[in-house]
């Protein structure tokens, strides 16, 4: 089944999966859809709460998409985010309020996203990608206490779990678009857009995407012609991590001027499900990254009626109902040996 | 007290007993799932989903047994999910178990809201009362006669016997090794993998819940990662049960770390939390990259019989 026909498979079945659940806690399907639809796409305040947590989903996205283009599984995003987004944090506090900070900001987000991909980017060039999986889920957990540790040691503002107000943000969008005003939408979006759209490009015409794909495809074929497997897998990975990273720049930047533990969580999950959903066009990745921001605000839309927690069992099963849908099937285990043969 | 004296005190000793039971039986689930071929990442949500099983149905009943039962229940129903999505639907065993985590993250907090009407924890449950006394000769006997901890021991002298000695587990071994030929000789690759599947997720439902039993409840998110951990175990164990059964020991040591050291503050603890997870990550590359012919997974993981 192509994707598009996935996607509104999807749909329908989410659709169809909100109706059963309102049904079971006792409400009119017509009432949780309405507030459904009423609290996402249903006002200009929706609208741009939704294209607030597309940002991070679609950067994210990106970053399992490049991983997967070597046949690497990041499923590290969350971490990485986590540790990028208290880089930004610290950074913005010192950093005067113009372009070039915003520069620098993206700089620092991207090196600590890389940076935290570090380990699994070196376990993959021995080992492979069944083990720079599970380092990368290791890292996820090391995140938090890390991020804890951080904070506690020094980073957060005395008497309080954030880091100090930083004074370089990136401007809200509600200054070019009125009608988005109280929405936490900022110029963020634009640039992970362009961030997609240069990732496309480069996932097409580049030497080094190529080779990727042909890693992915046969590693020993690949190292036969003169692939530097482990360098090619190393950098795929280092940068699904600069990626996961940039999530930084909008939810710490964008939103809310400093960090605090917590902040972002959840989008790295939700970037494998944009990944599987969206494929490896920009455009598809824009459009799963909406469907799952549309879910995630539309949690919060239904709450007073039934438990937002609801939308992640839909992650999950969007996550396993495209898996099973494309027949997809990319991860390198089952390709490839663990060691070179 | 000095160090090496709290950390070989009765408490912690009965805290190290405690602890090594979710990574012994979590990581048994996933050597037993893998050794028949079917990638199995899925185990911290089989954990939650087999704690939040056992608090529910032992709140509901009053029964511990009942609750033990009910993560059985719980985890051969999830792995045989995953197992038919993995073996006969062909679908990626690496995404079919961030799913099963996914959906044990949020299904065990609407279970939690709509049972309980709490996000973070379930009503505290009585478990087994034996031993009860606060001496250390007591909570020591709490913890090694503890019907998890038996039936952990019992399992893991029970499963690695009937996997490598049986007739009927040859199909899950020869499906887990080499798929291809198992077909060709007329073993039923799908249907070993759904059994080795099935029961592997019940023993890792069982970690959940003397998890569970532990903690005297259900609290949302309580596994903390130790489901990677016991991936993390499979790996380093070479798919070996009785291997992976010391490494819990270890891993259960650093974890008493935390208690030992609960005074020395905030940074600390947090430092202490990452421990075993940076033990495990270094440990996986000093095993990669030092030792040449150890750690091979089953030979037949991830594909398939045609």
């Amino acid at each position: 089944m192509s994707r598009p026909y996935a996607f509104c498979f999807c749909l329908l079945v989410s659709w169809l999966a909100l109706d059963l659940f309102a049904l079971a806690y006792g409400h009119a399907p017509f009432e949780v859809v309405a507030a459904f639809a009423q609290g996402t796409w249903g006002t200009t305040y929706g609208i741009g709460q939704i294209l607030f947590k597309a940002t991070p989903l679609l950067l994210t996205g990106l970053a399992v998409r490049v991983a997967l283009r070597a046949g690497l599984f990041n499923v590290g995003a969350e971490g990485q985010l986590a540790v990028a987004s208290i880089a930004v944090g610290a950074v913005g506090v010192v950093l005067p309020q113009n372009p070039f900070s915003w520069i620098l900001l993206v700089v620092v987000a991207a090196l600590s996203g890389a940076l935290f991909a570090a380990v699994p980017a070196i376990l993959s060039r021995r080992a492979g990608g069944g083990l720079s999986l599970l380092a990368t889920i290791l890292m996820n957990r090391l995140a938090d206490p890390l991020v804890a540790l951080l904070l506690h040691a020094g980073l957060a503002e005395t008497d309080s779990s954030h880091t100090r107000p930083m004074r370089a943000t990136l401007p809200r969008l509600d200054v070019i678009i009125p009608s988005l005003h109280g929405s936490a939408v900022s110029v963020a979006l634009p640039f992970a857009i362009a961030v997609a759209f240069a990732v496309d490009a480069f996932l097409r015409r580049s030497r080094i995407a190529r080779e990727w794909m042909f890693v992915r495809e046969n590693r020993v074929a690949s190292a036969k012609v003169g692939i530097s497997v482990d360098r090619r897998l190393a950098q795929a990975m280092l940068v699904s991590g600069a990626l996961a990273g940039l999530v930084g720049l909008a939810t710490v930047a964008g939103y809310k001027g400093y960090y605090e533990q917590g902040l972002g969580a959840g989008a790295g999950f939700a970037g494998i499900g944009v990944a599987l959903l969206g494929g490896e066009s920009a455009v598809g990745l824009i459009v799963a990254a909406l469907l799952f921001g549309t879910l995630s605000q539309g949690g919060l839309a239904i709450n007073a009626l039934l438990p937002r927690e609801i939308l992640q069992l839909f992650e999950a099963g969007i996550i396993v109902f495209v898996a099973l849908l494309t027949g997809e099937s990319w991860s390198i285990i089952g390709k490839i040996r663990w060691r070179k043969s | 007290m000095s160090f090496f004296a709290t950390l070989f005190s009765a408490f912690v000793l009965a805290q190290i007993v405690r602890t090594c039971i979710p990574y012994v039986l979590g990581a048994m689930g996933g050597i037993l799932t893998e050794r028949s071929g079917v990638i199995q990442i899925g185990i911290e949500g089989l954990m939650l989903l087999g704690g939040l099983a056992c608090v529910v149905a032992e709140l509901a009943t009053g029964s511990p047994w009942v609750g033990l039962l009910a993560a059985l229940a719980m985890g051969a129903f999830v792995g045989l999910v995953h197992g038919a999505l993995v073996a006969v639907f062909r679908v990626d065993g690496v995404i079919s178990g961030l799913a099963i985590n996914l959906f044990a993250l949020g299904g065990t907090r609407v279970a939690l809201r709509t049972l309980y009407r709490s996000t973070s924890n379930s009503p505290s449950i009585t478990g087994f009362r034996w031993f009860e006394g606060n001496d250390g000769v007591h909570s020591i006997l709490r913890a090694v006669v503890h019907p998890t901890t038996i039936l952990a021991i019992a399992l893991l002298l029970l499963v690695p016997w009937l996997l490598a000695r049986t007739t009927r587990s040859l199909a899950i071994r020869a499906a887990g090794d080499e798929p291809v030929a198992a077909r060709s000789l007329g073993v039923d690759v799908p249907k070993a993998r759904l059994v080795a599947a099935t029961i592997g997720g019940a023993l890792a439902a069982l970690g959940g819940a003397s998890l569970a039993q532990d903690m005297h409840q259900f609290q949302s998110g309580m596994t903390n990662g130790r489901g990677f951990l016991a991936i993390a175990i499979v790996i380093l164990s070479g798919w070996n049960f009785r291997r992976a059964a010391v490494f819990s020991i270890c891993f259960a040591i650093l974890d008493a770390c935390q208690i030992v050291f609960q005074g020395a503050g905030r940074v600390v603890g947090d430092a202490l939390t990452m421990l075993p997870f940076i033990v495990a990550l270094a440990s996986l590359a000093f095993s990669m990259f030092g030792s040449r012919k150890k750690l091979e997974p089953p030979k037949g993981l991830g594909r398939f019989e045609t």
